[in-house]
């Protein structure tokens, strides 16, 4: 079975932004002729999603001991003062206190005098962390020098200086003497571990925050820079793993959650992350990059109402071109394409001050466009951006593919493929444009043209390029490869097309036209049943696409009629006749049924 | 300050009259100071007082004559007396001298005809032999009289718990040393005003309290959490406390400053939010058991042994263990056998005496505290 329309939703929903350098003024978009969804409705994300809860700040605004508390303990220890002046644990508890209730002038002034008098590393300590927290380094540096003794705290501190100026040899000769002095300490195996990787040195970089976290086994966040160095070395399965680890000793790790998720989307299982997503939205709901990313996760899981809710959330913390876009693309897979067309208007519309973001939406408002069959609004729109605007040429290619496919659409089947061969034979840059206009030939030279040579010649050339690309997404593989296997059985090259099977047997029983091609392949093979059993599979997993499931049935209906046709006339005309009834089928199936039944009654 | 008004005219009555009850002399204000305002505690006014009838110094509480309209700080005042009752004739434990009684003062208002209000009050042993010096100079202390004396603390909340009443505020502050009848040298708990009877309930409504109960430093995080007026859970909050305790006699900064990090915050701003939602009580142990095991990382204790401790490594492991059992977050997993816990800490000392390094230890320790005294009083001398 031939997938027509290969590109149609290639462009899905956007986390990571791309960056092209087209600039369109207010002008150029006005083809567009933008519509926004409905002003309440704007209004209603804006404000109903306002009221979030985020224990982030809350622990930030919110004192786990109440301040009267310490205030009063404080009151009684200075009414010990006189007992215990002496004593440098009184002195540094008195100090805490101070710092409990912000009084970090006052905490430092008893930390100063009593090291003074006491001079003992404890105290150093706590006046140098009181002085880096004021932004006095250079203090806090000379600080960590002093002293009777060389602790490795004070020569981490000193590490930490000297990555904070860029000095890495000073900071590897810091965490050096640290490590001699205390060398299994889990800050001294971190430091140890950043240094290298920032080095490069991933291997070390793993070696050492493995050690780390053998050390301090509780510490989340010992785990996240294991998953950054485990994924520099493209361990990705091992970085998910530490990755796990780190959200289950903190499930409010953000930075944790964040880079799960991502990985999860690159290694194709994002609903791996919707769990993790979800716990972290319960606790914190102002964090638009968690949003983010649940609704991906969602979209991708197929949830698409869950996406949206997700999405208005981001919306009403910052609203971008990516979130009404993305919101944009979940409503049309709720098939929802009205309503779809305007949130990426308003997604395109938001582009405005940042032109660099304009082609995600651009491209899936001509997409959706096609898919509402609005082809003569597409050929407009891709006609006057390629005519009028010195766009880049990856754009401009990804026009025009978008008109073609419009031609087609329009069924100017001739001037689409002449306009497909004379951008081929200008040369195509981009890839996948450049095997969407090679399937719009395959398809015209095989069910209409029905020009073998040629058709051939195309699918010699998408199959060397599918396999000189192998970064291209799976979809557009399979959908290569299916189109091409059904282009050979219908000149019925069936060894040619059995060539094929093995590249496409992941998608067999997933993906309704390669299940309906392997029907056919059956059918030439005169393995009836299976043939049959095949098509019936690829009706039934096109789920709720009615307009696919008539298609494939209409298809299965000619082949069948040309398989009787020599053998049990009435059975033929039977099967003709019902392919010839599928109203919104393929023209040109119906075009071969007529012919067909001609021939026969001739 | 008008909201000391009923104090001040309390405590110039007593003084003025030098007597009460016609049994207790030599009146004297220790957490109230008339001419400057201060004051310390919440619930009451306490005086130091010679009892001639028994011809001792005890300790007279007075319900705090400006908190009077203030009913649960009321009950928790009258709670006190029969909970000291519950406790009488126990060993280690503080005694009652004299139950509840009254004393009305008449105050009068310039155009208006005398007020009488009357004034509750008990008296206790006064006990004034602090050991506070433990924990704010732990660091002139070796580790087996540290453990000795934390022995001895431990042996005193048991015989509260003995008959059944829970502390729920211990602290150092309230912990006296005492020689009792034998000549042995006992820790004592003083202030019962947030104990609690396990076979009492909460006090009812229409008096409801929702916020924390006991010192910022040593309260459980059940007793901050929704969780304080909750009788069975008495026990757990006071092993929290001697776990704070603990660590504080091995380190020099406190826990509670310790554990100030962002994720320690997030993580109880999180269980509070869930626990503060839920309508009932039962509604708040479920999710209790539900959502504080997903944050048992995070909220684990910070280790005793950490930099700057002073813990010997030979006990290090017992001590350590002992502490996190106690100093545990959640209360359904935390230790509730003292006698388990003394055991522990006995058996450290019994290391810590066979370890020729902790002898020498404490040697040096102590000879540095005499030449620290000697200095002291050579700076007296010359001052």
């Amino acid at each position: 079975m031939l997938d027509l329309l290969p590109f149609l939703k290639k462009e899905e929903i956007e986390v990571e932004r791309k960056e092209i350098e087209v600039i369109l003024t207010d002008d150029s978009l006005r083809p567009l002729t933008l519509s926004f969804p409905p002003i309440d409705e704007l209004e209603a994300i804006r404000h109903s999603y306002l009221s979030k809860i985020s224990v982030h700040d809350m622990a930030a605004e919110i004192d786990i001991y109440d301040p009267r508390l310490i205030k009063d303990q404080l009151e009684k220890n200075y009414l010990k003062y006189e007992k215990f002046k002496d004593s440098p644990t009184f002195l540094a508890q008195l100090a805490d206190l101070h710092l409990l209730l912000r009084q970090y002038d006052k905490a430092e002034k008893i930390l100063e005098d009593a090291y003074r008098r006491f001079g003992n590393d404890f105290l150093k300590h706590n006046l140098a962390e009181q002085l880096v927290r004021s932004n006095r380094f250079a203090e806090a540096s000379a600080l960590y020098d002093g002293g009777s003794s060389v602790d490795a705290y004070s020569l981490l501190r000193k590490a930490f200086f000297a990555i904070q100026n860029r000095d890495t040899e000073a900071a590897e000769r810091f965490v050096q003497l640290a490590a001699d002095v205390k060398p299994d300490d889990y800050h001294t195996l971190t430091l140890r571990g950043g240094l290298e990787l920032f080095k490069g040195n991933c291997e070390k970089a793993i070696r050492n925050f493995r050690l780390a976290v053998q050390v301090n086994p509780n510490s989340s966040v010992g785990f996240v820079n294991l998953a950054t160095a485990y994924y520099c070395t493209r361990h990705v399965s091992h970085a998910l793993r530490s990755l796990r680890t780190a959200i289950e000793l903190n499930p409010l790790n953000e930075n944790a959650i964040i880079f799960y998720s991502d990985l999860t989307f690159s290694a194709g299982e994002p609903a791996k992350a919707i769990n993790c997503l979800c716990a972290f939205t319960k606790y914190n709901q102002k964090s638009d990059s968690i949003w983010e990313r649940l609704a991906r996760a969602y979209y991708f899981a197929g949830e698409y109402h869950k996406a949206v809710e997700a999405l208005k959330h981001q919306a009403s913390i910052k609203e971008t071109s990516s979130v009404w876009n993305n919101i944009g693309l979940a409503y049309w897979k709720l098939k929802d394409r009205e309503r779809g067309l305007k949130f990426i208007s308003l997604a395109i519309k938001k582009t405005e001050n940042e032109p660099s973001k304009l082609e995600v939406p651009l491209m899936n408002f001509i997409a959706l466009l096609l898919e509402l069959n609005k082809h003569g609004k597409v050929l407009s729109i891709t006609k006057e951006l390629i005519d009028t605007h010195d766009l880049p040429s990856k754009i401009q290619e990804k026009l025009y593919l978008k008109y073609v496919i419009a031609l087609e659409g329009l069924h100017k089947h001739e001037v689409a493929t002449a306009e497909a061969e004379r951008l081929l034979k200008e040369g195509v840059e981009d890839v996948e444009v450049k095997l969407g206009l090679l399937m719009h030939l395959v398809y015209y030279k095989t069910v209409i043209d029905k020009d073998e040579e040629s058709a051939f010649q195309y699918i010699q050339s998408s199959l060397s390029i599918a396999e000189a690309n192998p970064q291209i997404s799976l979809e557009l593989w399979t959908r290569v490869h299916n189109n091409c296997m059904f282009s050979f059985l219908c000149f019925n090259y069936i060894d040619k097309a059995k060539a094929l099977i093995p590249t496409l047997q992941r998608s067999f029983y997933k993906d309704p036209y390669s299940t309906a091609t392997l029907g056919l392949y059956n059918l030439k093979k005169n393995r009836l049943e299976k043939a049959v059993e095949l098509y019936k599979e690829a009706i039934r997993i096109s789920g709720r696409d009615q307009g696919l499931k008539r298609r494939i049935k209409q298809r299965m209906n000619l082949e069948m009629g040309k398989y009787f046709e020599n053998s049990d006339k009435p059975k033929a005309i039977i099967f003709l006749e019902n392919a010839k009834k599928i109203v919104d089928g393929y023209e040109y199936v119906r075009r071969d049924v007529l012919a067909l039944q001609a021939k026969m009654r001739s | 300050m008008p909201d000391n008004i009923n104090k001040r005219f309390l405590v110039a009555d007593l003084i003025s009259k030098g007597s009460l009850s016609d049994r207790y002399e030599n009146l004297e204000c220790v957490n109230f100071d008339l001419a400057s305002g201060d004051r310390r505690g919440v619930l009451s006014l306490v005086f130091k007082a010679q009892d001639i009838l028994c011809d001792k110094t005890v300790a007279i509480k007075f319900m705090d004559p400006d908190r009077l309209a203030d009913v649960y700080r009321l009950e928790c005042f009258n709670r006190e007396p029969e909970i000291l009752k519950k406790l009488e004739g126990q060993r280690r434990c503080l005694e009652l001298v004299d139950s509840i009684k009254s004393h009305d003062i008449i105050i009068n208002f310039p155009g208006f005809s005398p007020v009488k209000l009357p004034c509750n009050f008990f008296a206790l042993d006064w006990l004034d032999q602090e050991i506070d010096h433990y924990f704010n100079s732990q660091q002139d202390y070796d580790s087996y009289e540290k453990l000795m004396v934390f022995n001895k603390i431990l042996l005193a909340v048991e015989a509260v718990h003995e008959r059944f009443v829970h502390h729920r505020d211990l602290k150092p502050d309230n912990l006296r040393a005492f020689n009792n009848v034998e000549g042995e040298s006992i820790v004592v708990v003083i202030d019962f005003g947030t104990a609690a009877a396990v076979e009492t309930t909460s006090i009812k409504p229409p008096v409801t309290y929702d916020g924390p109960v006991g010192a910022g430093f040593y309260s459980s995080p059940e007793a901050r959490m929704g969780f304080a007026g909750e009788r069975s859970l008495g026990c757990a909050t006071d092993i929290y406390a001697l776990g704070c305790m603990l660590y504080g006699l091995f380190n020099p900064q406190l826990i509670m400053y310790k554990q100030m990090n962002p994720e320690f915050m997030i993580a109880n701003a999180a269980i509070n939010i869930e626990i503060f939602k839920c309508a009932s009580i039962a509604e708040r142990y479920v999710k209790w058991r539900e959502i504080v095991p997903k944050f048992k990382h995070v909220l684990r204790p910070p280790p005793i042994d950490g930099m700057h401790s002073t813990l010997p490594s030979s006990i290090k492991d017992i001590i350590s263990r002992l502490f996190l059992s106690m100093a545990e977050f959640d209360f359904s997993k935390r230790e509730t056998s003292l006698r388990k816990i003394r055991h522990q800490v006995n058996l450290a000392m019994k290391v810590l005496l066979s370890s020729k390094a902790a002898e020498l230890d404490r040697q040096r320790r102590k000879c540095l505290r005499l030449a620290r005294q000697a200095k002291a009083q050579r700076k007296e001398l010359h001052a």
